[in-house]
């Protein structure tokens, strides 16, 4: 071990130069060769995100297909940057130097337009897929992925409807049919902008629904929310888990030994 | 909940291979071949293979968990993606892969892209995903996002209430995450965990002289005793610092900057025989070394920024807690800025001022001061793709369940597939 | 026999919850009501992504079916008395007339 520490290991005591140094190349695990250190958004990968969604109010999904990087990722960048930003406005000490060094030490990935950072159009492999299947069909049948999901099982949607940027196979059937890449472009720009809209729209007519539904009074240290529920909702013999209020005659097992105690969501 | 003792954690004879940063570590990870080589032997029977598997993974995912608790969270279920190429979808319905198979044709034309999107004939390594629930642990999280230097630091972080879960403070470092919940670390904690040692030499030293200056005679003649400590290079320092007061001011750099810090040096004498009073013994020892490092400084004078530099540290150095400090601190950046430094010079010593600014000296700290990144740290800094990490704010979000890819699986494990594959085999109960 | 408007107290130790329920006066607390109206949450809580800090706590209930049994001559307790007369003027709730035109 000593020898090993003076001959080999004492390159990885200071890390001195810039980029990542692992035991085997980009594989931080030299025995594992299936999982290698993937590159991570740098910090002005990071601000340019936050300023395309932010600033000039693009969609996430457009953002999202010009640089690769996944929706999930935009939006926890978008979420990540607008806490940092708070904290400078507030004042809060930032864990500058902490980043700075951990940052040197990770591979990074510019963004630029056009070039992947990871996969974007992902789908999971769902478990009824996974089993072969035969499915005796005539020989002249125009099979369709479709027609595929529908032998796989009934609520089993086709991959078309599954994958997250459904826009973006829109817009290559555009390019196809002959458009312009421009105006294919504008066109896809114009959906992803729609969707999002209309996710927005949906979120604000819950919240309102809710608000219509809720009477505020403001009492002198707290303020009372009253939901409107109906007692209906129970059911005719009374057990249904719609019904509000804790239930009768319904054993409760949250002391029981080997059951989970512990939240499984924070919201 | 007890927990494992952790007696030869990082053993060398019989080496396991452990979710920490520690150089022990490291070096069991780059030697960990015999005790691969022995796991698929002919000599042991397929259980025997099995138990040393799984024996070896767990000493590595979540080792701090109970058995029982990790066969309740395991899953037989591993996740997987493929990636739909747009272009592909937009080309074809699917049915050109059927077509003409009843009629004898070898095969239909492949597109590229569909081979592309088939991950070039890579298998997806679902064996790599045996232990992917784990990652789903809080407290594991917080070890990937390189919060803590090890999940069992990472683990005591949640439990003292160090770690919150979308704003609220979580508890538990068996809470599950689920994809979108953002996870906050105490940024405090975090320098902790991955700042190098305090100095236990250095403490001790910093102690030592401050014991004696509380000793009365020492206190009584702080002033007087002053010179004699500086007595010989005295001389030397008017000497050369004599013939430059002239020339100071119109040419030359560095002759300015030898001037200035001797007018420093006499303030912080002045300073020390002013208020010393006031000053606690810590404080009086930081400005004593202070005026004794800028004499140093003045007798090797020759050139620009590293003197600057220097200074600066030492700048930070001072910054004790008393308002007199505070204003000598001051008051020295404006006289330099009266003195003709150049610019280049002056945005230098600003620059190098901000920076001490955002990681400064202080003894107060469990960490060593200015922060800086633990010694064998740089081997173990990978973050996966499922986590999104904003390293100043020391929080991260859970974008989603660790996944198997063609040619790549997301589930950071020292192991191959040979290895968790009977692992896997182990907890599906069928033995 | 009396009906009332009263609490049942379900939840933990140190973490109690409130069922609003229309009971005879002479059965357990817990017992199986003749109807749960609602719930009461007394511990006041925060909203996540509100900075001033306000707190406030959540209550169930279904009015109409409060009004109807007030109307028909169920007595609400002190308690339910206080949290019914915040969503309604208590002259619209009822014939008690121990807070005349309040």
């Amino acid at each position: 071990m000593r020898q090993w520490m003076q001959e080999y290991g004492e390159q990885f005591r200071e890390h001195r130069s810039e980029g990542p140094k692992y035991l085997d190349d980009y594989r931080p695990f030299p025995n594992n060769k299936l999982f290698a250190s993937e590159p991570v958004l740098g910090e002005d990968s990071r601000e340019t995100i936050w300023r395309k969604v932010v600033q000039e109010g693009e969609a996430i999904k457009s953002v999202s297909a010009n640089f690769g990087v996944d929706m999930r990722r935009v939006a926890a960048v978008v979420r990540l940057k607008e806490v940092e930003k708070a904290w400078e406005r507030e004042g809060k000490k930032l864990a500058t130097p902490y980043a700075r060094a951990v940052m040197s030490m990770l591979p990074k990935q510019r963004l630029s337009e056009g070039q992947e950072f990871e996969p974007i159009n992902e789908i999971h492999v769902h478990s009824y897929t996974q089993q072969q299947l035969f499915l005796p069909t005539s020989e002249s049948r125009h099979f369709t992925r479709e027609d595929a999901a529908k032998a796989f099982g009934d609520n089993i949607l086709p991959a078309d409807k599954r994958v997250p940027h459904p826009e973006l196979i829109n817009l290559e059937k555009d390019v196809l049919s002959g458009k312009s890449v421009e105006e294919a472009k504008e066109a896809f720009e114009k959906a992803a902008m729609e969707s999002e809209v209309a996710a927005a729209r949906k979120e604000q007519k819950r919240l309102l629904h809710e608000e219509k539904h809720t009477t505020k009074v403001n009492a002198s240290r707290f303020e009372f929310r009253f939901k409107d529920i109906n007692v209906d909702d129970v059911g005719k013999d009374g057990r249904s888990r719609q019904g509000t209020g804790w239930r009768y005659g319904v054993p409760f097992y949250d002391r029981r030994r080997g059951e989970i105690k512990i939240p499984t969501k924070v919201e | 909940m007890k927990l494992r003792r952790t007696l030869r954690f990082h053993g060398l004879k019989k080496p396991r291979v452990r979710q920490t940063w520690n150089k022990y570590n490291l070096f069991n990870l780059a030697n960990d071949r015999q005790a691969l080589n022995t796991i698929g032997s002919n000599v042991k029977t397929f259980f025997q293979q099995k138990w040393a598997a799984k024996r070896l993974a767990r000493g590595y995912h979540g080792e701090h968990i109970k058995e029982r608790a990790w066969e309740r969270m395991f899953d037989r279920r591993l996740l997987s993606v493929v990636n739909m190429e747009p272009r592909y979808m937009a080309q074809y319905d699917g049915s050109e892969q059927a077509s003409g198979r009843g009629q004898g044709k070898a095969g239909s034309q492949e597109s590229e892209i569909l081979e592309k999107q088939r991950g070039s004939g890579k298998k997806t390594p679902y064996m790599q995903m045996a232990f992917a629930p784990m990652e789903r642990r809080l407290d594991i999280a917080v070890f990937r996002a390189l919060f803590a230097s090890s999940a069992r630091q990472a683990r005591q972080f949640c439990v003292h209430g160090a770690v919150k879960v979308n704003g609220k403070r979580m508890k538990y470092p068996g809470y599950l995450l689920n994809p979108g919940d953002m996870f906050q670390v105490d940024p405090e904690r975090v320098l902790f965990a991955t700042g190098a040692k305090k100095d236990p030499a250095a403490v001790a030293d910093a102690l030592k002289p401050a014991e004696d200056s509380e000793a009365a005679p020492e206190a009584e003649a702080s002033s007087d005793a002053e010179p004699p400590a500086e007595g010989e290079p005295t001389p030397e320092g008017a000497s050369a610092a004599e013939p430059t007061e002239p020339a100071a001011a119109p040419e030359d750099p560095a002759k300015a900057e030898r001037a200035e810090l001797k007018a420093l040096r006499d303030r912080v004498k002045g300073f020390l025989k002013t208020s010393f009073g006031d000053l606690s013994a810590k404080q009086k020892q930081s400005l004593r070394a202070l005026s004794k490092d800028i004499k140093t400084a003045i007798s090797k004078t020759k050139g620009g920024g590293e003197d600057i530099d220097g200074l600066s540290t030492l700048f930070s150095q001072l910054e004790v807690d008393t308002k007199e400090a505070e204003s000598n601190r001051n008051a020295p950046d404006a006289e330099v800025d009266e003195q003709g430094l150049t610019r280049s010079e002056r945005e230098r010593l600003s620059e190098l001022l901000a920076e001490e600014s955002e990681n400064p000296w202080d003894p107060d700290k469990p960490y060593a001061t200015p922060w800086r990144p633990r010694p064998f740290m740089a081997p173990f800094v990978f973050i996966p793709r499922y986590l999104e990490v904003n390293q100043k704010i020391c929080s991260a979000v859970y974008l989603r369940h660790p996944v198997a890819r063609a040619g790549k699986a997301e589930v950071p494990s020292p192991y191959g597939e040979l290895v968790n594959e009977l692992a896997f085999n182990w907890y599906l109960r069928r033995r | 026999m009396v009906v009332k408007i009263r609490l049942a107290r379900f939840g933990r130790v140190n973490e109690p919850f409130y069922n609003i329920v229309v009971a005879h006066a002479r059965t357990a607390r817990n017992s199986r009501p003749l109807e749960v109206i609602g719930t009461y949450d007394p511990i006041p809580k925060k909203d996540t992504y509100d900075p001033s800090g306000k707190l406030h706590k959540d209550i169930k209930l279904d009015t109409l079916r409060a009004k109807y049994w007030i109307g028909v001559g169920a007595q609400p307790t002190d308690v339910v008395w206080r949290l019914l007369s915040m969503v309604h003027a208590p002259r619209n709730l009822s014939v008690k007339n121990d807070q005349p035109g309040s």
